[in-house]
């Protein structure tokens, strides 16, 4: 994974205005990558915490 | 200042989103920190409970 900012350009961002400012992902875009993340802990922790539980009985 | 409880009913009767909204109308970025801290919160709490498990295991095993 980069740490990278992703800065709006006139090749990636077609709608670019620099008169409104520095370009950040919608809140919809936050909540979709929420979702992805939250899934795949959820199920990663779930699945240590079966196998640990499994290993201790 | 605070809104009056009326006033905070009556800016809340929107309609109900359709699908197609999503990407042009978002939830609240207050909304989403909340949501994302007590995530974070509930997956510091089973990560510890993990990491206890695994240092009691470690434990018993080497003995």
């Amino acid at each position: 994974s980069t740490s990278m900012a992703y800065i709006a350009t006139r090749e990636n961002c077609c709608i670019l205005d620099e008169r409104f400012g520095s370009y950040c992902p919608t809140t919809c875009g936050i909540a979709d990558f929420f979702n992805k993340y939250h899934l795949t802990m959820d199920n990663e922790l779930q699945e240590m915490d079966r196998i640990l539980r499994q290993i201790t009985n | 200042e605070h809104m009056s409880q009326s006033t905070c009913q009556y800016e809340k009767s929107w309609p109900i989103c359709a699908d197609d909204d999503w990407g042009t109308k978002c939830p609240s970025g207050c909304r989403m920190q909340g949501l994302i801290d007590e995530t974070d919160q509930d997956y510091s709490h089973r990560i510890d409970t993990i990491k206890k498990l695994l240092a009691e295991n470690q434990n018993n095993y080497k003995k």
